[in-house]
This record gives C-alpha cells, sequence and structure tokens, in this order.
C-alpha cells in the first residue's frame, strides 16, 4: 500500500532541486499512499513535526492556564478540571485565563496561515501582514468604528477582515499585482504601513483622553480583555477560511515553480493566486479582529517550520500551530516577566522577532529577479 | 571694508527692495555675487523661507490667541523693543504663550527638521541608497529607547542627559545598519537596507513600549513624544541640545571632501588620498549625533530625513556642500510647515507632525519604490 518514492527529485525543475540542495535533509522522506487512479505522498517528517506541535501546543496550553500573577498548582489544577477547587480559582481559569488561550491561539493560528499563503504567493521570505500593511489596515476599520460609534467602543470584528481586504486590493493595485515581483511589492507595503498607521494615531489622537490609553493599548496587540461573544463567530469563519486554505495549499505548493510551470500541470495559477491571496487577507483581518495586531507571528511561524521540512511540503497546518503556541506563550512571557504589570502580547513578539528578521534577512542570499 | 564697499555697490546697481535686502543677506553670509553656481541662491531662498515660516509659526496657533493680538505683539517686539510695553496694552497671556509655547516651538523645528534633513542626506550618501532614512532605518527609534532609558532608569530630567541617552541609542541603531549595508560578501540592495530597518524599529519600540508600560507616570508624559510631536517643548531643552546640533553640522560640512569622494566608490576614493572606513564612521557619529539631538527634542519623526534629500536632489545637482546646507534648510522649511499645518487643521485639536510627514512622505516612497530613479544609485546598477 505505501513505498518510499523519490517524487521530490523527480518531478522538480531546477529551482526545486537547488532549493532540495539547500535544505540539509539528506533522504527523501515521501510516504505515497496509492488508491486506484489517486496518489496522496506524504512527508513523515512534517507528520512527526505535526504531532510533536500538538504536544508543545497542550504543554503551553497548561502553562498559560497555570501561570500567571497568580500561580496555580498541579493539584488545584486537577481539582479545577474535575469541577471542583476553589471559587476565585474557577473564576480566574475559566472566565479569564481561558477564552485569552482561546484568542491567543485562533489569532496565532489565523496569522500564521496568512503569513504561510502570502509567502507562497510572493515567493518571498519576508512578505507577511504585518510588512505589507494588512494588519495596519484592519485595525484602522476597527479604529474607525471606535470613532463613529456613539458609545465609544471598538467596532464589530467583522470590520477587521474588511480592511484587511480593502488594504490588500490597494497593495496589489499600487505595485502593480501581487506575485514574484521581489523586494519591490515589500517596499510598498511598508510604506502602506506606515501611512495608515499614521492614521490611526490620528484616530487615537481624537479619541477622548480616557479611552485613548486603552485603544493604545490594544494596538499594540493585547489579548487582555477577550471574551467568549466576539470569538464565536469570528471563530467559525477563520475554520471555514482554514479548510478552503488547505484546499488550495494542495495546488499552493507548486509556485515553488515558476508561473509557467505550474500553468504547464493543469493549474490555473492566477485563480490559485487569487483565491489564496483573498484567504491570507481575511485571515489576517479575522486575526486582527480576534487579537489585535500582533506582529512577527506571520513572518516567523512559515520561516521556522520551512527549516525543518523538505522544501516541496508547504507545511501550512504545522505553520498553524507554532503560530497559536508563539502568541501564547508570548503572551504568558508577557504576564509573567514583570508581574504585576503587564506587557502586551504585541509588543513581547515585536521585541523577540525584530532580532529575528535581522537574523533573516542578514543570513538570506541576495534575491536575484 | 571690502565686504561693505560690495554691498553698497550692488545696494546701488539693484532697484527692488526686496533684491537688496537679498543681497545684503548674501555678502553678511560670505557668498559673493560672483560665485555663479546657481544652488546658492536657491539656498538663500530657501533661508528666506524660513524666515517667513517662522514668522508664520508665531502667529498660528491651536489656542485662543487671536491672529491680531499675535500680530500686535511682534510688531511691538519689531518696532520698539524697549520703549512699548507689551504688557500694557495686549492681554498678558499674549506675551507668555509667545515666549513660552510658540518660540521654543519654533526653534525646536528648526533644529530638529535641519539636522533630520541633514542626516538623511548623509545617510543617504553612505549607504548609497536614496531610501535611507533615519526613521525608516530605525535611528530614531534607538535614541527614542535611549531618551526614554534614561528617564526610566536613570530619572533624567532635562535636556543633557536626553541627549546622551538619545546619542547612545542612535549610535546602536546606526552601527547595526551600517554592518548590515558593509558585508564585504554580499552587499545589500537598498530595499533590503529597509527591512533591516524595520527589525531594528520593532525591537526598538517594543523595548521602548515595554520601559513605558513599567511606568505609567511616564507614559502619560511621553504619549505625544512617542508620535513625533512639536507640543509642549520648553525653550531649556532646545538650548541643551542646540550645542550639538551645531557640533554636527560644522563636522558634517568639515567632511565634504571626503564624503564627495566616497560617491565615487571606495577604490576611486582610496586613490584620491581619502579614508572611505574612517569617513564613514566619521559621518555614522554625525549622523547619531543630529537624529539623536533631533528625536531628544521632538520623539521619532519618521520620513523627513527622505523628503527633504530628495527635495535637495532636484534643486541641487553637483554641489554635496550646496546639497547638505540644502537638506538642512528644507528640512526646517518642511517639519515648520508641517507643523504650522497641523495645529491649524483641526482645531483645537493637534495632529502630531509625526503623522503630517508620514502622510506625505509615505506616498513618495511608494512612487520613489516603483520609479526607475531607484537603481543608479546602486553600485553595479543591480536591479532589484
Amino acid at each position: 500500500m505505501s513505498r518510499s518514492h523519490s517524487v521530490a527529485t523527480k518531478d522538480t525543475g531546477r529551482a526545486g532541486r537547488q532549493r532540495l540542495k539547500s535544505t540539509n535533509i539528506k533522504k527523501i522522506d515521501c510516504v505515497c499512499l496509492h488508491f486506484a487512479q489517486w496518489t496522496v505522498s506524504f512527508s513523515k517528517r512534517a507528520f512527526y513535526l505535526h504531532l510533536l506541535l500538538w504536544l508543545l501546543l497542550l504543554v503551553a496550553s497548561l502553562f498559560t492556564l497555570m501561570q500567571g500573577s497568580v500561580a496555580i498548582s498541579f493539584g488545584d489544577f486537577w481539582l479545577l478540571c474535575q469541577g471542583a477547587g476553589q471559587s476565585a480559582h474557577q473564576l480566574l481559569v475559566w472566565d479569564i485565563r481561558w477564552p485569552r488561550l482561546l484568542a491567543g491561539v485562533l489569532t496565532g493560528v489565523a496569522l500564521a496561515a496568512a503569513g504561510t499563503l502570502l509567502q507562497q504567493i510572493t515567493q518571498n521570505r519576508l512578505s507577511s501582514p504585518e510588512v505589507l500593511g494588512v494588519n495596519e489596515g484592519a485595525t484602522f476599520l476597527l479604529l474607525l468604528g471606535l470613532l463613529l460609534s456613539p458609545l465609544n467602543i471598538l467596532g464589530p470584528w467583522w470590520l477587521a477582515p474588511l480592511g484587511a481586504v480593502l488594504v490588500g486590493i490597494i497593495l496589489a493595485f499600487l505595485a502593480g499585482g501581487i506575485g514574484g515581483r521581489g523586494y519591490q511589492i515589500l517596499l510598498v507595503g511598508v510604506a502602506l504601513a506606515y501611512f495608515t498607521r499614521a492614521l490611526n494615531d490620528l484616530v487615537i489622537s481624537r479619541a477622548t483622553a480616557q479611552h485613548a490609553s486603552a485603544v493604545h493599548s490594544w494596538t499594540l496587540g493585547n489579548l487582555a480583555n477577550s471574551d467568549y461573544t466576539e470569538l464565536m463567530p469570528a471563530s467559525l469563519l477563520l475554520m471555514l477560511c482554514l479548510v478552503s486554505a488547505f484546499g488550495v495549499a494542495w495546488h499552493l505548493r507548486l509556485f515553488m515553480f515558476t508561473e509557467p510551470h505550474v500553468q504547464s500541470l493543469g493549474v490555473n495559477a492566477r485563480q490559485v493566486q487569487f483565491m489564496a491571496l483573498a484567504l491570507a487577507l481575511v485571515m489576517a483581518g479575522l486575526g486582527v479582529g480576534i487579537g489585535g495586531p500582533i506582529s512577527f507571528v506571520a513572518i516567523a511561524a512559515p520561516i521556522l517550520i520551512s527549516r525543518w521540512l523538505p522544501p516541496h511540503v508547504l507545511g501550512l497546518g504545522n505553520s498553524c500551530l507554532l503560530g497559536g503556541i508563539l502568541v501564547i506563550v508570548a503572551d504568558t512571557l508577557g504576564r509573567i516577566v514583570l508581574a504585576p504589570n503587564e506587557i502586551p502580547v504585541g509588543v513581547v513578539t515585536s521585541l523577540l522577532g525584530g532580532p529575528f528578521l535581522l537574523w533573516v534577512l542578514l543570513q538570506e542570499k541576495e534575491v536575484k529577479r | 571694508m571690502s565686504t561693505e564697499k560690495a554691498v553698497d555697490r550692488s545696494l546701488m546697481t539693484q532697484r527692488s527692495a526686496f533684491w537688496r535686502c537679498f543681497l545684503v543677506f548674501k555678502q553678511l553670509l560670505g557668498l559673493s555675487s560672483r560665485d555663479h553656481s546657481s544652488w546658492v541662491n536657491l539656498l538663500l531662498l530657501v533661508f528666506l523661507m524660513n524666515g517667513v515660516l517662522i514668522v508664520a509659526s508665531m502667529l498660528v496657533g491651536a489656542g485662543y490667541i487671536s491672529l491680531q493680538d499675535s500680530l500686535s505683539y511682534l510688531r511691538s517686539l519689531a518696532i520698539a523693543p524697549a520703549s512699548i510695553q507689551p504688557a500694557e496694552q495686549l492681554p498678558a497671556t499674549v506675551s507668555v504663550v509667545m515666549e513660552t509655547i510658540r518660540w521654543p516651538r519654533t526653534l525646536a523645528a528648526i533644529l530638529a527638521g535641519g539636522s533630520l534633513g541633514l542626516a538623511g542626506a548623509l545617510m543617504q550618501r553612505i549607504t548609497r541608497n536614496p531610501i535611507a532614512e533615519p526613521g525608516l532605518l530605525g535611528i530614531n527609534a534607538g535614541a527614542a529607547l535611549g531618551v526614554v532609558a534614561a528617564i526610566v532608569f536613570f530619572a533624567a530630567e532635562a535636556g543633557f542627559p536626553y541627549m546622551v541617552g538619545a546619542l547612545i541609542g542612535a549610535l546602536a541603531g546606526n552601527m547595526v545598519i551600517v554592518f548590515a549595508s558593509h558585508r564585504v560578501q554580499a552587499p545589500i540592495s537598498p530595499l533590503r537596507l529597509v527591512l533591516v530597518g524595520i527589525a531594528v524599529n520593532a525591537t526598538g519600540q517594543g523595548l521602548t513600549a515595554m520601559l513605558l508600560l513599567t511606568k505609567q507616570t511616564v507614559f502619560d508624559q511621553f504619549r505625544f513624544w512617542i508620535l513625533g510631536s512639536l507640543a509642549g517643548i520648553e525653550l531649556d531643552r532646545v538650548l541643551a541640545v542646540l550645542p550639538f546640533t551645531i557640533i554636527g553640522i560644522v563636522v558634517a560640512l568639515l567632511l565634504v571632501r571626503p564624503l564627495a569622494a566616497l560617491q565615487l566608490g571606495d577604490a576611486s576614493a582610496t586613490a584620491l588620498g581619502h579614508q572611505p572606513n574612517r569617513t564613514r564612521l566619521a559621518l555614522s557619529l554625525v549622523i547619531a549625533l543630529l537624529a539623536g539631538s533631533a528625536v531628544a527634542l521632538t520623539g521619532p519623526i519618521a520620513f523627513l530625513g527622505l523628503l527633504a534629500p530628495f527635495l535637495a536632489r532636484m534643486l541641487v545637482r553637483e554641489s554635496t556642500q550646496g546639497l547638505l546646507l540644502m537638506a538642512f534648510g528644507l528640512g526646517s522649511a518642511l517639519l515648520l510647515a508641517m507643523d504650522i499645518l497641523g495645529r491649524w487643521i483641526m482645531q483645537p485639536f493637534e495632529m502630531p507632525v509625526g503623522s503630517m510627514l508620514v502622510a506625505v512622505g509615505a506616498p513618495l516612497l511608494i512612487w520613489l519604490v516603483r520609479s526607475k530613479r531607484l537603481q543608479p544609485m546602486v553600485p553595479g546598477g543591480r536591479r532589484s
């Protein structure tokens, strides 16, 4: 039923072989399953990594639930899981930390998925929602909702994906297309991000003084005020997007070759690109809508995952898991390090993400286009 | 003596009063009218524009003082400073506002704007990158981090300790950029250098936000400073920063010749008897000094270092000296103009001048990235 098979070396073109050489995977680790006329290939490494990441997510979640300004011992936590335990602890874990954990995981998953798709479409490891200004666009519409609402609350969550898509359209228009333009699209995105951030600052400076501080802390990326009412509809839409993203990812793997190659394999490249872009934008927006603009998760998760996987594997599921782990770990770190003060998760990720980006930039060879 | 004679002669030959003032100004600055390079005239024009903007800045404000009052205050100063007591005719608030709010603010705009413009021009020359800029490349973020660290850890309260913090932070940011842009094996393209800047920016801003969040009082005090704003600047702070700015400008002008040689490439510069690495090191210090002094005054302001040298390059083509001076003049003019606009467009609120500049600068960056202008300044004409 299954046999090892060197799919990657046989079917890839020159570009694929070069990428194979550059990774330090000695052995081809494909497992091919044959059913009648269909053949499905899996990467063993990807599968093991997947299991490992689920385990890590579980450990990180337990850590998040138990640690904080009030630490809960393992015995107490076991009691809580059975529905017993102190009422204060029950309140703390189930009403405060649990929604926060959920929001963190969902945000991380959404952002990492968006980052993976964007990096694959543009074939550039540095394109991600925060570099391209998509996160800022989502934030902008939410803030605009705040300015226009009579109650001075942030706009409803669905404004965020709308803003993300809007910025995506402007970006594609200004950069003259989305795929294969090297650093030009990134720089246009950077400028767009600056511009939108200035608009955000403008909206904040018009907000009343007592709101300004809270809103500012939200724009840094903050999970502190997560609750179920916002989470449910957003997470439903996110699940829908994720399922479609896995469908698109199947064809998207081929974008490691040039576009003519993709076309000749019988895939409508434009259509796949467009679908993936739309999904990436909506998911980035959802991430911002759920947890606020948390930077560098979307860029770091796919890059880290790609170091452990063979180049023909997109690793969308792995990236999503890692994104969730990164966000909740960063959030927990932010709560613990300077307790009782809380550092917003976005601050922690940008602190750690800056050096990471620098490392990626300096070790990467110049892209020739 | 000879200068006076030359002034007299030109006063006789020229008829227009405006032109006469212009010539006197030129002669006093020691620039002879026989110098036919066109940038001198343009430069003087820019400085005159700065003068006009200073007056405008004294007249316009977001507060409740009418234009008439401020105008008559200025007139009383100009006509007879000693004999007329402004307090007798005008409400006391007018002179207070003028002397403690608008004047320091105007002065700060001139200093910080000019410093950032000059720093941008220098950076673009030494990185050979037309979109290099202290704000985009994270030097301002480093300086801001230095200032906040000085406040939080050493309880710094005056201009001088701010300045030291800003200088150290700006130097740290600049070192990363210089390191990244001059690795021997793989020279970095202009566009990627900006991404390095994003990394530096993110780290600096993250640390700054963390420090500010631990001290709520400091955060309240610096909420607007961190966006880049000229509001609430005191004269002491301006005067504390002034010497550093002047040193920066003077050293930059002394290094004009090595800088011009650097433009030809390292090999040619060495052949001409300069030491490219030393020049770059010295200029990095100057950039840190200029950017640091600007940030200590106004907070991190982005895009000014991009806009001013860009406009200056359109006006001055050959002369490096002219380019630097022009970048300084245009930087102050731009910051001052944007500040006046920011005070005026949404009264009684004020728009932070940093946001105003981004609104103008970001479209320019997009245009620059899309245009072919980015290519010629890159050694070897690398397409990116």
